[in-house]
Parts: C-alpha cells; structure tokens; sequence
C-alpha cells in the first residue's frame, strides 16, 4: 500500500526536520549537549560547529528526498524489511550529525580550555517544586474518555466477533496473524491505552519528585524556564495520551469489526502525527523563547559543573554519584535514565520484557 | 532557598550544605517551621549522591536544627540552646579571629567585616539563653 509508505517517509522527514529544530530550543549554555560556561556562549567555535551541523543536515534532507523519491518510484512493493532498514538508516545518519558536532565542540573546548579560572558549582532550590503551582488531573480527562469508549466499543462488538480473528495488519494492509478469540486478544487496544495512561498518570503523581537542574549561574532564570517547559510538557503529555489512545482504538477497529483495514490504519498514524507535531512545535516555541539565561554578571565565576563527561556519546547519562533515576534529557524535551542509578536497568529490563511477553503470549495463546 | 555548592572548596559538599542552613537562618531566609526537600530530592535536584545530604541533614538533626521525618523530609524546629553553647562559640570565635590578626587583617577591618555581615542577618535572635539579639554596635 503506497499511501502508507508515504506516510511513514512523511514521518520520517518531520524527524529529521525536529532534529534541525535542537539548536533553537536548548539553552544557550548547553549547545549539541555541550555544557558551555556563560563566558564562551559567543565563541566563534559555537557559530562553526551550528554552521556544519545544517550543512551536513542539508545533505541529509535532500539524500532523503532523492531516496524517498526513487524508493515510491522503484521500490513500492519491497519487502517491509527493507523500509524499516531505512527508517532506521535515516535515524542513525542523523544521531551521526549530531555526534560528530559534539564532538568538534568538545575538541575546540578542551583546547580552549573555556572551564579555566572559573569555578563548578552546584545550586538547588529548597523550596522549587513545594509551592509551585502544577496543572490538575483534569488534562487526563480526554484520555479517560477513551478509554470508556474503547471499553463500550469492545463490550458490543465482543459477541459478534467469529472464534478466529485477525490479529495483525502488515506495512500493506494484508492480515499476517490469526488467532482464536478471547478478551485478552480482543480487547488488546484498551490494556495498551491503560498502560499509557497509567505510565502518564504516574508521572503526574511524582512530577514533583522529578530532579530540577538549575544554572548556578543564573538560578532564577533556569528555574523559571524548567517548571515552565515542565508545566507544559505535562500537559502535552496529557492530551497526546488522549490522542494515542483515540489512535490506538482506531488502529484496531478493523479487529474489533471484523472488517478490511482499509483507512483505518492511515487515519490512526495520521492521528499520531498530529499529537506530535503539534505539541512538539508549540514546546520548542516555548522553549526557544527562554532558552536565553539572564545576562550573567562579568564578574560572575560560578558556573554550572562541566558536566560533559557524565554523558557517554552524547546521549546516555551515565553518573553512579548520582542519586537521581531520571534526569533531564541532554537535547531538551523529556527526561532519560541515569544509568549509573542500578534500578534504571530493571526499568529498562522491565520496558523490554513487556512487549516481549506480550508478543510471545499472543502468538503462544492462539496457536 | 537556594544552596550552592562550589566543587572547587576545600570544605566537603555536606559542610557546605549545612553551612549554608544556619546562614540561611540567619538571614532570615529559612524559618522555624520551614520543611528543606526530602534527602533524595535534594541529591536529586544537585545531582549529587543522596549519602552527602543524608549527612548534613544528620549534622544540622545533632545541633538541633532540623527534625528529620521519613516522610515529609526535614523541619526546621530550633531546640533549645545547650548550656555550653556560648562557651564552645567564643572558643570558635577567638581561633577564627586570630586567625585574621595572622594573616594580617586589621582589627579595624575585622570588626566591619563582622559588622556588615551580622547586618546581613535580619532574622531576630530566637534562641533562648545565649546571646541578647539586637542592635549591633562598634
């Protein structure tokens, strides 16, 4: 099915598209995960390694378009193996632009040694998190709504379902599973929206648990920018939640109606798109209007910890003098695990074993 | 509040953090009754091991700072001053101020610098036995 092919293309653009976005929407003291003291935030290093960033992305979106061009053309009827090589092809190329700018910065910051003469420090708030205000449970509403309608839609259509269902829709839009019915089968959208919404809804409960980094060099300014930025990511969080799972019920309609994919499957990933790139947007507005930290003080040598070395390859946190399980993701939207903290391995080992296990029960149960 | 530590002092992390309680008292920015972040979220928001707050927590729970609570973190609650407070306080002092006078500040400068920084402390004495509060004078 060419349509869906252009979909997953068209996602693939606006990712790379979102990857240009990082410069404008982080701090102008972490600049491609480069901790930069307020002193060198002008250094003709940092316009260079911006200027090479885009040029190599340049060459990427227009390899991109070529490829995906010549690939509806001559390779529209590829197996799905070959379109997922791709997507993950386009991914690592633009991880490698990123990392290669990094690591010139890292380069050109060392041999400057912009960190002389001034002092690493570390600041907190004692009271940050207490008193600020943070949005209610009320943005979970939508997503709730879903949820009741997907149990509503499954309670119907459960008895007119036949003893053997399809399961599984490939890339084409052709059944490539079958099993015998059960609510454990049928109902498959509404334990995924509940565990979605679970996983945001505990984030809600803890959001005040949540480690806030702050700038030693300007604590005001980075603190009103984290709660900002955090208040805002909530409820985004939210009404995706509430989108995915409409998503969600909409992917498995076919399933729960016992009738041809046709459309479903476009209108959920178009759904998906929407719930991204909207907020995704709307965030990196925000977040690029406060990146700038107040006007530091000539004099000022408190400076945030160059803290550089604590991510390996520009991406994992890695720090075991850290008592924080989540921290605040290096390119900025979200947070990440801090893989020094032992219990972020049983949440990754947990995170993996989930869909495993659902897979393997759901091809073992209907055998 | 906020509490800063600097990497590059000689006085380990949870000194300074504990110093920086009492100041914080002091000025007037932390007050009886005041709850500081449970010993995790405050490692947490530092980014600093939660053993290192752990333990200022416990130096300022001796001196009879803070109550620490599993759950709601710790309290500001200013015991009552112990009976040999003053005297282990001018032992402190007389070092301290010595050791100024070594390194060649002049008594005239020491006595400002003490002046303004004991301006800088607005909140009113609280504590009962030691110490009269009020005005300072050269």
């Amino acid at each position: 099915m060419t349509s869906l092919v252009i979909f997953e293309l068209i996602i693939l653009l606006i990712i790379t598209l979102i990857n240009a976005m990082i410069p404008f929407i982080m701090p102008d003291t972490l600049v491609f995960g480069v901790r930069v003291p307020p002193q060198h935030v002008h250094d003709a290093a940092i316009a260079t390694a911006k200027h090479r960033f885009y040029s190599r992305w340049g060459i990427l979106v227009l390899l991109q378009v070529a490829t995906s061009v010549i690939g509806i053309n001559e390779y529209r009827h590829a197996p799905e193996g070959l379109w997922l090589a791709y997507l993950f092809i386009v991914l690592v190329a633009n991880y490698v632009n990123y990392f290669m700018t990094r690591r010139g910065l890292l380069v050109r910051k060392e041999e400057e040694k912009w960190y002389a003469g001034l002092t690493e420090s570390l600041v907190a708030d004692t009271s940050a998190l207490n008193r600020e205000p943070m949005p209610t449970l009320w943005w979970g509403l939508p997503a709730l709504l879903v949820i009741f309608f997907t149990v509503i839609v499954i309670w119907r259509q459960y008895g007119s379902l036949p003893n053997t269902i399809a399961i599984h829709y490939g890339l084409y839009g052709k059944p490539n599973a079958y099993g015998h019915k059960s609510i454990w089968l049928v109902a498959q959208p509404l334990w995924q929206e509940i565990m979605f919404t679970s996983i945001i809804l505990a984030g809600h409960i803890y959001i005040r648990r949540f480690a806030l980094r702050l700038d030693p060099a300007s604590p005001t300014s980075s603190k009103q920018r984290a709660l900002l930025l955090r208040r805002m990511g909530l409820r985004i969080m939210w009404l995706l939640a509430g989108i995915i799972n409409l998503s969600l019920l909409i992917a498995y309609l076919p399933i729960l109606t016992n009738s041809s994919p046709a459309g479903y499957a476009q209108t959920s990933i178009v759904l998906v798109l929407i719930a991204t790139i909207i907020p995704v947007i709307l965030f990196a507005l925000v977040a690029h209007k406060y990146r700038h930290e107040r006007p530091v003080p000539s004099e000022t040598k408190q400076v945030h910890r160059d803290d550089d070395r604590y991510w390996r390859a520009g991406a994992f946190y890695f720090n075991r003098d850290d008592s924080a399980l989540l921290v605040p993701k290096r390119f900025g939207i979200g947070m990440t695990f801090n893989f020094g903290h032992p219990v972020a391995w049983v949440f990754l080992a947990i995170i993996i074993l989930i869909p495993v296990t659902v897979s393997v029960l759901t091809v073992t149960t209907n055998r | 509040m906020e509490i800063f530590l600097n990497l590059t002092d000689q006085a380990p992390l949870y000194q300074q953090i504990r110093d920086q309680v009492v100041v914080g008292l002091a000025r007037g920015d932390l007050n009886e009754g005041d709850s500081l972040p449970a010993t995790r979220k405050l490692a947490a928001d530092f980014g600093i091991n939660f053993h290192t707050v752990n333990k200022a927590y416990d130096i300022l729970r001796q001196e009879g700072i803070v109550r620490l609570n599993r759950k709601t973190g710790a309290l500001i609650v200013l015991d009552k001053t112990p009976p040999d407070f003053k005297e282990r306080f001018l032992g402190t002092a007389e070092v301290w101020l010595a050791e100024a006078i070594v390194k060649g500040l002049s008594p005239h400068e020491i006595l400002g610098t003490c002046k303004s920084i004991l301006e800088s402390f607005t909140a009113p004495s609280r504590r009962t036995g030691a110490g009269e509060g009020g005005e300072v004078h050269d």
